[in-house]
């Protein structure tokens, strides 16, 4: 989805995907590869998706 | 299928056992639930083979031997998928279309005669673990069950029920969440019932059936359309109900289907409805969605347990004939000479509209993308064509973009139009608002027709069609140096 936000796990370093509605709602994410949950200022890297408009 | 059967998964699997038996393959080695099936999905897909597939050594999701066995890829050729219609490959979508109108009554029967009540088991008897749920792709963190048919009903003036594919993603033995996006039918119910009684709402998942009920249960009628009544259209019979274990004659469940599992969805808790393949083939990030709290699970006493196989033709096809039915009556309204529709596979049979029509005036090529387009919001881009122009060939249509289409004036581009969430190319209406209106994107499409008649044309090339059906490829080349001739890209 354009607006997904990309993370790499703390735990792991494994990258996916986290929607921006649990950042919004301070939702930890959970990644899926080792379960970790962490607050998302936590994830090594965070790339966030343009807003309102995607460039290409 | 033998006079006086009832139709079901069991009925059509014979069917194809029957007619097509090389396109029902068993596999009896085991495969592990982990990404191993979507493997060898993946690489039929590759292949264009698109058989059905049976595994009956399996482990469940707690790694124990399983006692169902898993049915997949039952809507990956539509060779099947017309026989289940009793259609042809071409007009699979609008018989389909024509039959899912044609309503039919359900009729209820008792328990004794519902083979989906032949195993009953409630409250802590009840383990979704035991089911061969799989883990398809790399990045799903958690298991889904992916046939099931989520089903609610509204009470109010008899029993009028909803039905459509949504995903349940494993919280535990009984507890999953619900894939009900904001705005669909069965989301609509949740919501006017907790606020009406501040209750949460009855809900069913049935799975395993036959492949025209399956269909029936995405055809796009109002909320107040009872959707079993279009299922019974579909399959051509009316659908057999039987009571349902935690509601009774208030809740009639498919008496036919393989599995059924029955739950409350509670007002306010919300769960994580965890990261997941979707059918443009990419992934969707994790989404809060209600939970289901399982109370009985009823089944055949050997049911076969339905997956999908995500993100192929299986999935393609499961959404898309419908679809192609519905673009075909909306298209009809506006252009009456529309021949057929077509959502081929390389749009996901979502994005993706082909067209085809005998074009009688100016101006009918644009007439029909603008109609299409409002049928639904997954498509995208409506390509025109003539009458002679095979719409379930891509490279026949795209030569006809290339050679009958001027972009300056044959294509439509309209910006800003609702589409699905699913769509990666998608504007979010703000950051982070996931709510199904807030999507929009830059739909169109392109008129490849020429240009209706008196006006000329140049004239396509031909080998006359009697020298055509005088020669046959085999008579000069042979059978067995035709086969060893391999395919080019």
């Amino acid at each position: 989805m354009a607006s997904s936000m990309r993370v790499i796990c703390p735990g792991c370093d494994e990258e996916f995907l986290v929607s921006p509605q649990f950042e919004r709602m301070k939702i930890p994410a959970k990644c899926p590869f080792c379960e970790k949950e962490f607050p998302i200022e936590q994830a090594k890297k965070v790339v966030r998706p343009s807003p309102i408009l995607l460039v290409k | 299928m033998e006079r006086g059967q009832v139709k079901d998964l069991r009925s059509f699997l014979a069917d194809v056992k029957r007619l097509h038996p090389e396109e029902l393959i068993i596999v009896e080695r085991e495969m592990d639930l982990r990404f191993e099936i979507s493997a060898l999905h993946v690489k039929l897909d590759r292949a264009h083979k698109f058989p059905i597939t049976l595994f009956t050594k399996l482990r469940n999701v707690e790694g124990k031997p399983c006692a169902f066995p898993l049915l997949s890829n039952l809507f990956a050729s539509r060779r099947l998928c017309a026989l289940a219609l009793e259609s042809s490959v071409e007009r699979a979508g609008l018989d389909y279309d024509a039959r899912s109108q044609n309503l039919k009554t359900p009729v209820v029967v008792g328990r004794g005669e519902a083979p989906v009540k032949q195993v009953m088991r409630r409250g802590d008897e009840v383990n979704l673990y035991d089911f061969p749920v799989p883990l398809p792709y790399h990045m799903e963190g958690g298991r889904t069950i992916l046939g099931s048919v989520i089903t609610t009903v509204d009470n109010h003036e008899g029993n009028v029920y909803n039905c459509a594919y949504q995903t349940l993603r494993l919280l535990g033995p009984r507890k999953v969440t619900v894939g009900l996006g904001e705005g669909t039918h069965n989301w609509e119910r949740y919501r006017e019932k907790v606020a009406n009684t501040g209750e949460g709402l009855p809900v069913i998942a049935w799975m395993g059936h036959h492949p025209a009920a399956c269909m029936g249960a995405l055809t796009r009628v109002p909320i107040d359309v009872d959707e079993y009544s279009v299922i019974g259209g579909a399959l051509g019979e009316p659908l057999r109900l039987t009571p349902s274990e935690t509601w009774g004659e208030r809740f009639l469940v498919p008496a036919d289907a393989e599995i059924v599992i029955e739950g409350i969805i509670p007002p306010k808790e919300r769960g994580r409805h965890g990261l997941r393949a979707d059918f443009a083939r990419y992934y969707s990030p994790e989404t809060l969605r209600p939970v289901m709290e399982v109370k009985a699970i009823t089944h055949r006493r050997d049911a076969i347990y339905h997956d999908i196989h995500l993100g192929g033709r299986d999935q393609d096809h499961l959404g898309g004939i419908p679809l192609e039915g519905s673009l075909h009556r909306a298209v009809k309204q506006a252009v009456p000479t529309v021949k057929n529709v077509h959502l081929p596979s390389s749009g996901c049979s979502r994005f993706h509209a082909y067209v085809q029509i005998k074009k009688t005036a100016a101006g009918q090529g644009r007439e029909a993308i603008v109609a299409a387009l409002g049928v639904d919001r997954r498509v995208k881009h409506v390509v025109v064509v003539d009458e002679d122009i095979n719409i379930f060939d891509d490279a026949e249509v795209l030569w006809a973009v290339a050679t009958r289409s001027r972009w300056d004036r044959d294509m439509i581009v309209i910006p800003n139009l609702i589409c699905t969430t699913r769509d990666p190319t998608a504007y979010a209406g703000s950051p982070g608002d996931l709510s199904y209106h807030a999507y929009t994107v830059a739909k169109g499409g392109i008129d490849a027709t020429m240009p209706a008649p008196p006006e000329p044309f140049e004239i396509r090339i031909k080998v006359p069609e009697e020298v055509m059906n005088k020669v046959q490829v085999q008579d000069y080349i042979g059978d067995e140096l035709l086969s060893k001739i391999p395919l080019d890209a």
